[in-house]
């Protein structure tokens, strides 16, 4: 095992790194996160710190309007962003007898009888992407992290050293070292509910189905068909986050569906595996160490050569 | 006005469930929620403590400013709304004041709970008084407001 272990040239679409290596069968499982239908409950939150055993961190108000915990941490696996937008509403109340997709979340007007505009709550929970080009993966000395037979990628506890390359590695900030025992923490994918068959704790135990997990191809297709009848309903900002094979990260084992830019959520709006330029960066390294030596052996080559034919400086 | 209500995280009370760490870090303190027109007016700052006083009691919270809690022109009237979480109590990991120390006691006939939600309150910046000058404060409000054993105290 090389301590960079980077696959060099083209890496193929969809197939996440290091999958291949499992024996066939078994789909690639992953989250796809709705929160158009999220109410911002945080059940996922303590269903993960349940059955994970994480620990709670720490009692602080932050004033981010209902959201304290900040962000994905060691210590804070599901994170679920609290957005306060004052905005038109885009779509207009009306037609109680049938809305095909139901209401978008958040869309009710809280403006009072004063009708002093629209104000929409977003409710949006955050989850490791589990990168079909992890950087995590591929930074990691020990062989801690690891790509699992459903694609995901976890860090293997009793392995991880603490060295904390995987955490700069992060496109999206998710990994994070808990200062108590310096090792790297982050959402498993439940992988030992997984195995059992059930599924993640998160999922299993929100309310609206915001979070849905399956086999990643499926959940792709119903997140289309959920983005097409919100924008028949007029939720004309609803797009897809992650979903995409062709993005920086060669799509997420995690995606979601957002109703503004993703950079309102917190979300990086177009992710690289951090590692993209490694390979070049090392044939650019070991050209460069080659010329040298060239230059070295020629120098040397050269200053022989002038002694024996006498042209040396005095000695 | 001052109205009471929940927060998904945390039940009745709180006596459950602000003693249970994963509960109590995701609504760790007791807050206050107005709008930013009343803040402006009464000179209260985010996350600053601020002091509600009704003519029962007076309890101090951490102040959320938002756009949620709109001021409402009720029969030509500026009406501010200052939103109370009623969770916290003395004990237990999370811990803060009472909102609930703040309405009278008032019984509905038909489901035998508390029936007041809504009641008219003062709110000023920084912590509330400690000890003896806590009911002397409120006194104070009373007798400013006509408030005697004979008026009652309902809002």
């Amino acid at each position: 095992m090389t301590a960079i272990d980077v696959q060099i040239g083209p890496r193929p679409a969809g197939q996440p790194d290091g999958m291949d290596s499992y024996p066939g069968g078994q789909p690639r499982m992953g989250f796809f996160t709705d929160t158009s239908v999220c109410i911002g409950c945080k059940a996922c939150e303590v269903a993960c710190k349940e059955w994970n055993g994480v620990p709670e961190d720490g009692l602080v108000l932050t004033g981010m309007s209902y959201d304290n915990s900040v962000g994905l941490g060691a210590d804070t696996w599901r994170h679920v962003a609290f957005i306060e937008q004052q905005r038109p509403v885009s779509v207009p109340d009306g037609d109680p007898a049938g809305d095909p997709a139901g209401d978008p979340a958040g869309d009710a007007d809280a403006g009072g009888g004063d009708g002093d505009g629209g104000l929409r709550w977003l409710m949006s929970s955050d989850v490791c992407k589990h990168c079909t080009h992890a950087a995590c993966l591929d930074v990691c000395p020990t062989g801690a992290l690891m790509r699992t037979e459903f694609g995901s990628v976890v860090v293997q506890a009793d392995v991880c050293n603490g060295c904390g390359y995987c955490i700069p590695a992060c496109p999206y900030g998710v990994i994070d070292q808990r200062k108590e025992d310096g090792r790297a923490w982050k959402c498993t994918l439940c992988y030992d509910r997984l195995g059992a068959g059930m599924e993640p704790a998160c999922a299993k135990a929100c309310p609206t189905d915001s979070i849905q997990f399956g086999p990643l191809d499926e959940l792709r297709e119903r997140a289309a068909a959920r983005v097409d009848r919100l924008h028949e309903a007029g939720e004309a900002s609803a797009r897809l986050y992650g979903h995409d094979p062709g993005d920086g990260v060669g799509g997420d084992g995690a995606f979601f569906l957002l109703l503004d830019e993703p950079e309102v959520y917190g979300l990086p709006p177009d992710p690289v595996v951090t590692t993209r330029d490694l390979p070049s960066m090392w044939r650019h390294a070991g050209a460069a160490a080659l010329t040298l030596a060239g230059l070295a052996a020629a120098s040397f080559a050269a200053g022989a050569l002038g002694e024996r034919l006498g042209l040396g400086g005095r000695r | 006005m001052a109205t009471t209500y929940r927060l998904t995280e945390h039940h009745t009370a709180g006596g459950m469930s602000r003693w249970l760490p994963y509960l109590a870090e995701l609504q760790p303190e007791f807050f206050c929620e107005v709008s930013p027109e009343l803040a402006a007016e009464r000179c209260l700052v985010h996350l600053g403590w601020a002091t509600i006083v009704t003519a029962r009691n007076a309890v101090e919270a951490r102040v959320l400013i938002t756009q949620r809690i709109p001021a409402l022109t009720v029969a030509g009237r500026r009406l501010h709304q200052v939103g109370l979480p009623y969770h916290w109590g003395w004990a237990g990991y999370s811990t803060g004041d009472s909102a609930n120390d703040l309405v009278e006691i008032s019984l509905d006939p038909n489901v035998h709970i508390q029936e007041d939600k809504a009641f008219a309150c003062d709110i000023r910046p920084g912590r509330r008084p400690r000890g003896a000058a806590r009911p002397a404060l409120v006194r104070e409000y009373r007798r400013r407001a006509g408030i005697t054993e004979r008026t009652g105290t309902a809002p």
